[in-house]
């Protein structure tokens, strides 16, 4: 069932939640909401299930206003990151619980519910633990009843929050690719709520990247990696090196390094900041305009080479990735490097910190050093 | 340093130290306390023998006494256990001004005197009293009468089950409930299938406690319950009244029957808990 979010807005006293929320999810989807903490994304989530009540904007489920609809009657599968099962009942009970709650019309028979839980319990790979009670199972077997529980009830969009964020980091990997593989094969449309990116970015059709209740873009993978549209998107996304320039026309000048880059999409004029990923570095000959740093540190992890590198006209620290491919054998700290941006992104420049970023980082130029208290905002009580 | 005797003597080493000092402690301390005086009440009352005892507790009074005691505290646990709760949940679930101070007043019966508390309550219920004299014309008489006696008990009960209901009820993640709505369940499937079996244990654990109380409830009680003998006298103050007498064996015969009975109630819920448990 196809989604569509207009409008929504949500406060929690003075605190604005979601400013405007609007999002189309199509039927089927495998949707990321990504962003950190206290961004929104579990609030939207929340409102989607019906457990925040909006402020404004409304919610569609298909044609169905959803907004108008109580939680239990808007059929969401709901999975927590804390796994919410009912521990005195068995798995099979948990499973069954949301078939055996519905009113005696409505209700399939015993033997039913039975043949269903049954094949859910096979769709997770937990046939034979129908008796078990959660206290016998681990992490991810939890969160698999947890995921059987909400398919039982045929929801017409699953949600998860944070659904991997309890567990282990080889538990993790497994039920990510595992999960994948349950979609292709069940086909809901599921909405997830995480703020690792890189789960976020292997899971998901489209990524949802949100900041302080809004949402910064809409993307494939590919789309908010290659072309993040705001410098939170780029620093969320991995740690970026952040340079000033001066724009004209198509063309940078990076301030007191007299290199010129050239930019061929339509950018920002004037004072900018070019954002490059450490690996978007290429080292070039003197001959070709490049910035010049000394190498301050070099580690070598696996196939890549990560240099620091102060450079000379800015006393800037930047860290950029070189393959072992491209890398000259006998770099020393304290030699000479001249490095040009392959890939990068322009904004204008942030007349002050923008947005409070993720990541603290050391841009003594720029004053941007922020990091975001890593608070669950709920409206708890 | 435990570790080391045990390991010297060839015994495996506990991972926890000192059991050995720990459990002497805890045996000589119960004995001290609750095991000597105890024992002291079923040797008192077994110069009688148990046709003697049994012919003391099937005198018409004293089968009375001892009926109403245990009758009225079953009662008064079971009031305290629905009000009790229902206490406990507002306590977790909502915020009230005054809220701090409706906490503490929970404690009250706890901390006063249990006489000042009868008294309050005879002087409330009597026939010229605040609310007895409202009763009064309906036909409803409290003080003085086997009401009374369940008056006083559900008031000196009712902390243990909120106190016990409390912590448990607080810990009911907010989570459970929202995944049951998602799931379809109304409110009242909700409180019935999720939130109630959660609690039931610590229901059950509040009972035995204000039960256990109210059986021996003396000072509240009488002055409520106007003593009429075979009416509204409880088993204490009838082992007072014996022992008055000089009747120390029909009064130890009196304590040990209640003793006995407390004792096979307490451990028939602890073994329904158990069970309970291990389901």
């Amino acid at each position: 069932m196809d989604i569509k979010i207009r409008g929504v807005q949500k406060h929690f006293g003075n605190f604005h939640a979601l400013r405007g929320i609007d999002l189309n999810i199509a039927s089927g989807e495998l949707l990321a909401l990504l962003g950190p903490s206290g961004s929104g994304k579990t609030t939207l989530l929340r409102a989607i299930a019906g457990l925040e009540p909006l402020d404004d904007g409304r919610i569609l489920f298909g044609d169905i206003d959803a907004t108008q609809l109580t939680v239990q009657a808007r059929r969401v599968g709901l999975v927590f990151q804390q796994y919410a099962l009912f521990k005195h009942m068995t798995v099979f009970d948990n499973v069954a619980f949301g078939l055996s709650v519905r009113k005696a019309s409505e209700r399939p028979s015993k033997a039913a519910i039975a043949a269903r839980v049954e094949a859910l319990l096979a769709l997770v790979q937990l046939g034979g633990l129908e008796g078990r009670y959660p206290a016998q199972l681990s992490g991810g077997q939890k969160q698999r009843v947890a995921l059987a529980r909400a398919l039982a009830i045929e929801p017409r969009v699953l949600l998860l929050d944070e659904p991997f964020g309890a567990l282990d980091a080889k538990v993790r990997k497994d039920l990510r690719r595992w999960l994948r593989k349950l979609h292709s094969e069940t086909g809901y449309t599921t909405i997830f709520v995480t703020h690792d990116q890189e789960e976020a970015l292997e899971l998901a059709d489209r990524v949802v990247i949100m900041n302080r209740g809004r949402i910064e873009q809409i993307g494939t993978t590919d789309d908010v990696y290659d072309h993040p549209q705001t410098p939170f998107v780029f620093d969320f996304l991995g740690t970026p090196n952040i340079l000033a320039g001066t724009a004209r026309g198509s063309h940078i000048l990076l301030d007191e390094n007299d290199v010129v880059l050239e930019h061929s999409a339509i950018q920002p004029q004037g004072a900018v900041d070019v954002y490059a990923r450490p690996a978007d570095f290429e080292i070039v000959g003197p001959s070709i305009s490049g910035i010049d740093g000394e190498i301050l540190e070099i580690q070598r992890t696996g196939f890549l080479i990560r240099l620091r590198l102060r450079l000379q006209q800015t006393a800037q620290t930047i860290e950029i990735e070189i393959t072992h491919a491209a890398a000259q054998k006998n770099w020393a700290i304290g030699d000479n490097l001249r490095i040009r941006p392959l890939r990068f992104s322009v904004y204008p420049r942030a007349q002050e910190a923008p947005a409070p970023l993720p990541i603290a980082l050391e841009t003594p130029g720029l004053g941007i050093s922020h990091t975001v208290a890593d608070h669950r905002v709920r409206a708890r009580n | 340093m435990s570790t080391a005797v045990f390991a010297s003597r060839g015994k495996t080493p506990r991972a926890i130290p000192g059991l050995a000092p720990a459990l002497g402690f805890t045996i000589l301390y119960l004995s001290l306390i609750v095991l000597i005086p105890l024992a002291g009440v079923f040797f008192k009352s077994s110069g009688l023998g148990v046709f003697g005892i049994w012919n003391v507790i099937t005198t018409p009074r004293v089968f009375a006494a001892l009926k109403l005691s245990f009758g009225a505290a079953f009662i008064a646990a079971l009031i305290n256990v629905v009000f009790g709760s229902i206490v406990a949940w507002i306590f977790v679930r909502y915020t009230f001004p005054g809220k701090r101070l409706f906490d503490a007043f929970i404690d009250l019966p706890f901390a006063l005197p249990t006489a000042v508390a009868g008294i309050a309550l005879t002087a409330l219920y009597s026939p010229n009293g605040w609310i007895g004299s409202i009763l009064e014309p309906l036909g409803i008489k409290i003080a003085y009468t086997q009401l009374g006696v369940i008056v006083a008990m559900t008031f000196i009960g009712l902390p243990f089950i909120v106190r016990t209901v409390e912590p448990v009820l607080r810990e009911v993640e907010r989570d459970l409930e929202e995944a049951a709505a998602t799931l379809g369940a109304w409110r009242w499937q909700t409180v019935s299938r999720v939130i109630a079996p959660a609690v039931l244990p610590a229901v059950v654990t509040g009972f035995a406690l204000s039960f256990a109380r109210a059986v021996g409830e003396y000072g509240s009680v009488i002055f409520i319950a106007g003593n009429f003998p075979s009416v509204s006298e409880i088993a204490p103050l009838l082992i007072i009244i014996k022992l008055e007498e000089f009747d120390y064996r029909g009064a130890t015969a009196i304590a040990a029957t209640m003793l006995v009975i407390s004792f096979l109630l307490l451990l028939t819920i602890n073994l329904l808990q158990a069970w309970a448990r291990r389901r």
